[in-house]
């Protein structure tokens, strides 16, 4: 469900603070790609359901998602958003609630894996159509819910086996990382947040949907 | 110049910084290559950061203008000298910080004691981890 409070958001602060944040690198580092040899192992489900990811991008916004986007209003760009978010939960199969809301902008979306609840915070596109970073925008926003999709997945992988066909060495690798003290925040240590097994997959199944990846 | 464990810990511990955060970076900062090691001291010590540009950024940029803590930005800065194409990767998404080691933590490592595994512990308390030094 799409929070009403939104009409009231900040929309100038949000445009700075995020413009701010992306500046800082984007400018310097132009687009970048994740280097296969960064890569997680995907199965041929993960590959079936990258595929089929793709096909529910076209689905929902149309061959040019920022065309679509750049040419909706705030509200149908929600609306847009949400029902996208909805129907990749149903596709996922996952037995969770998801919300697309609009918050401060550090945060594009999380996955609350104790409520079991996925909220989406698409502050990223409450900018101009014709804002310079708006493709780089639209990028993020899907990557996140794509991603935060994928823990859900990997949640429900280690507590039922054979979800998704998921192998016992994944599974159990992912269940390790979930344990007491064993999960690494991106504020702490960056690099061991990315090479921690659910951070490299979810990255991995995201950027594979986006088409992120760099062929080696 | 170098670095104690115990001083290090005391430091970042009044950070409010985690027993298991602390060790695991120490031994990242340990693993760093000289040159990225003596950052990190030079940092600890002084307050001063390098004023090496690591692909067109420098520590302090990614403190005051990105907002990263300082051993964090050290640690980018070293990431970038080596992995320069997955460190930008990473640092350019807006990351998300809900652990599951806090949220559901407990349950999982049940579920592996059930599945006869065990769940790997957090660094040790008593292991001694050295000094660092530039």
């Amino acid at each position: 469900m799409v929070s009403e409070w939104i009409v009231g958001v900040a929309i100038g602060a949000i445009i700075g603070l995020a413009a701010g944040i992306i500046d800082a690198l984007r400018e310097r580092w132009g687009p970048q790609k994740l280097p296969q040899a960064s890569c997680a192992q995907m199965s041929e489900t993960d590959r079936t359901q990258i595929e089929a990811t793709r096909e529910l991008i076209r689905q929902c916004f149309g061959e040019d998602v920022v065309e679509r986007l750049q040419q909706a209003s705030n509200k149908e760009r929600i609306d847009l958003m949400a029902r996208f978010a909805e129907k990749l939960a149903r596709q996922y199969e996952l037995d969770i609630e998801v919300d697309v809301t609009v918050s401060k902008v550090e945060e594009c979306g999380a996955y609350d894996w104790k409520e079991r609840k996925a909220v989406f915070n698409i502050a990223l596109l409450m900018v101009d159509g014709k804002n310079e970073h708006f493709d780089y925008c639209v990028r993020e926003t899907l990557d996140t819910i794509v991603h935060e999709l994928r823990h859900a997945v990997q949640h429900q992988a280690v507590e039922r086996p054979g979800f998704w066909n998921v192998d016992e060495a994944r599974r159990l690798a992912w269940a390790k990382n979930m344990a007491p003290g064993n999960y690494i925040g991106p504020k702490a240590n960056i690099r061991a947040y990315a090479a921690q097994p659910i951070e490299k997959d979810a990255v991995t199944f995201a950027a594979m949907v986006m088409g992120e990846v760099k062929e080696q | 110049m170098k670095i104690t464990f115990r001083e290090f810990h005391q430091a970042l511990a009044q950070d409010g910084c985690p027993e298991e955060e602390i060790r695991r970076l120490y031994k990242a900062v340990k693993a760093m290559d000289k040159e990225s090691r003596g950052w990190v001291v030079r940092w600890f010590c002084t307050g001063e950061y390098p004023e090496r540009e690591v692909e067109k950024v420098t520590a302090e940029h990614l403190v005051n203008v990105c907002g990263y803590r300082p051993i964090n930005a050290l640690i980018l800065l070293d990431w970038l000298k080596t992995e320069p194409e997955a460190a930008k990767y990473f640092a350019m998404k807006i990351p998300v910080t809900l652990s599951p080691s806090e949220a559901i933590g407990p349950e999982v490592a049940r579920l592996l004691e059930r599945e006869g595994h065990k769940a790997p512990s957090a660094p040790e308390e008593n292991e001694d981890l050295g000094d660092i030094s530039e």
